[in-house]
């Protein structure tokens, strides 16, 4: 499988926080959802790809095309939707339509009606007054419509109401080919269970976990014990863990425990496995 | 040619969202330094070289501005180099299309004031210093607008600031020392300016100084923007 993101030695730093990753490889073709506490460094990543933020050391690579190569290339390679409006508030969508033609040759004019017919924008008032959730859906119509072979989406779901959310989401999935890639962040774990192949988490500016999500639920364990088997040993096998009134829940990855314990285990969600891996361990409940 | 239209076209789906603070701040500088300039009460260098200025460097800082913004314009897949010169143009053509806009606006005040006074404009009321395009002036402009737009496109975050103000105070120390050494004595720029017996000296030895830092700060412009590869090892960054 052909990536569509590769990322070599990437360093950003602020003032009080730097994103570091040393290596990721995106394949082409899936849905890869970013998930992380607020100032993982999910928009940091995403602002690096889409040369939002050009201060960063290190290597991307979109399509095989690097910015300090051919920038041209490298700009026609994503397309990118922020989680603010990106046009003028004073245009409405007919005439965005008619700049949209004009500035960009290969504009699908003809994919760009069905979306706005089928999510129902209404193309004759001014963007600015239509509702934030119409906005958003307008921002990632308008940039699939430029047909980028990878689209980067910054929370596109945050703020709406769950209807909306629903069409969103299947809007992106409507995109995914085998040569088309989505990379989106999110703070909704069931957004990511919906609708990602691959997930990327991210804390405190590094990179705890980038594996398919099927892997990496696969490789998770929820594990039940009472509160006798909780020995030092076995905290350590464990991920995370919550006392509770009468026993222990916990998450591991280690098979060996759970079936030399008999432990009783379900296969965990992905919120599961973000909580057991970002909050503090052996929290009573 | 197409493609420069086509990139114009494109700034239009955009909405100027630029750091408005990026801007007030260096035209505060701005302002202190062009009242050195007109000691004197010559206020007019203000209104029209700054308007002028101003509009000149706000329309290329926000097309420039692409720092934590992303738009369809400042992603426009062309190559820098077009870029650079297309953002060239239609500054431009935005300075024009502004004087277009001062001048018909000031026509119609003279021709009110002309009508009000029964057909003739007291002479007093524009002078010789009024209109004055000396090349000291144009090259101060130079300098300060290429400072505003350095100051809004430099790359490091952290130095932008200091950049600014470095180059706003060193300006003003070589500028008096440069001034104080041909009068031998102390004086400040307006002073200086005002008192100089050999006005045309002065004028084109400032607006040389001046030159060379615009030259050098437009050279830094193009180097931070121009993409390039960073390496950084053993947390050690560097370019």
């Amino acid at each position: 499988m052909s990536e569509a993101i590769r990322i070599e030695d990437l360093v950003v730093k602020f003032d009080n926080f730097t994103l570091d990753i040393s290596g990721l490889k995106v394949p082409k073709g899936i849905v890869l959802g970013i998930v992380g506490r607020n100032g993982a460094g999910k928009t940091t990543l995403l602002d690096a790809i889409s040369n939002t933020n050009k201060d960063y050391y290190g290597k991307i690579y979109i399509d095989n095309n690097a910015i300090w190569e051919d920038e041209k290339k490298y700009l026609k390679s994503f397309g990118y939707v922020p989680d603010t409006l990106i046009f003028n508030p004073a245009l409405n969508v007919r005439k965005l339509l008619e700049i949209m033609k004009k500035s960009f040759l290969d504009f699908d004019e003809q994919f760009f009606l069905k979306m706005v017919e089928t999510l129902e924008l209404d193309a004759k008032i001014k963007i600015g007054n239509l509702s934030h959730g119409n906005q958003k859906k307008l921002n990632i119509i308008t940039i699939m419509a430029l047909k980028p072979q990878v689209l980067v989406l910054d929370e596109p779901t945050e703020g709406l109401d769950p209807v909306s959310k629903n069409e969103i989401l299947d809007l992106i999935q409507s995109y995914i080919d085998d040569e088309k890639t989505i990379i989106f962040s999110t703070h909704q774990t069931n957004e990511l269970d919906r609708i990602s192949d691959y997930l990327l988490f991210l804390e405190q500016g590094k990179v705890l976990m980038f594996d398919e999500k099927e892997q990496i639920v696969n490789d998770h364990y929820k594990v039940v014990m009472k509160k006798e088997q909780l020995t030092e040993e076995v905290k350590k096998s464990l991920i995370n863990y919550q006392v509770n009134s009468f026993d222990v829940t916990g998450l591991t990855i280690d098979s060996d425990l759970v079936k030399e314990m008999h432990l009783d285990y379900v296969k965990p969600t992905i919120e599961d496995i973000m909580m057991n891996y970002l909050t503090k361990r052996g929290v009573k409940k | 040619m197409k493609d420069f239209f086509r990139y114009k076209n494109a700034i239009q789906t955009t909405s100027s969202k630029f750091k408005f603070s990026r801007v007030v701040i260096p035209f505060i500088g701005y302002s202190i330094l062009l009242s050195l300039f007109t000691w004197n009460g010559n206020i007019e260098f203000i209104t029209f070289f700054g308007l002028i200025g101003l509009v000149f460097a706000m329309s290329f800082i926000s097309l420039q501005e692409n720092k934590r913004h992303y738009t369809l314009a400042n992603n426009y897949p062309i190559t820098y180099k077009k870029r650079l010169l297309y953002d060239l143009l239609i500054s431009i053509l935005t300075v024009l299309v502004a004087i277009g806009v001062m001048v018909f606006i000031f026509t119609i005040i003279a021709g009110t004031i002309w009508i009000f006074n029964g057909g003739s404009i007291d002479d007093g009321t524009v002078t010789d210093e009024t209109i004055k395009t000396s090349i000291y002036t144009w090259a101060f402009l130079v300098w300060f607008v290429t400072l505003m737009i350095f100051s809004n496109t430099s790359v490091d975050k952290k130095t932008w600031s200091l950049k600014l103000f470095g180059g706003f105070i060193s300006a003003l120390i070589i500028n008096i020392v440069f001034l104080s050494l041909i009068k031998e004595k102390f004086l400040l720029i307006g002073n200086i300016y005002i008192q100089n017996e050999n006005k045309q000296l002065f004028e084109y030895i400032g607006a040389f100084t001046y030159l060379i830092f615009a030259f050098i700060l437009g050279y830094f412009i193009v180097k931070s923007n121009k993409p390039r590869l960073k390496i950084c090892e053993k947390n050690q960054c560097t370019d």
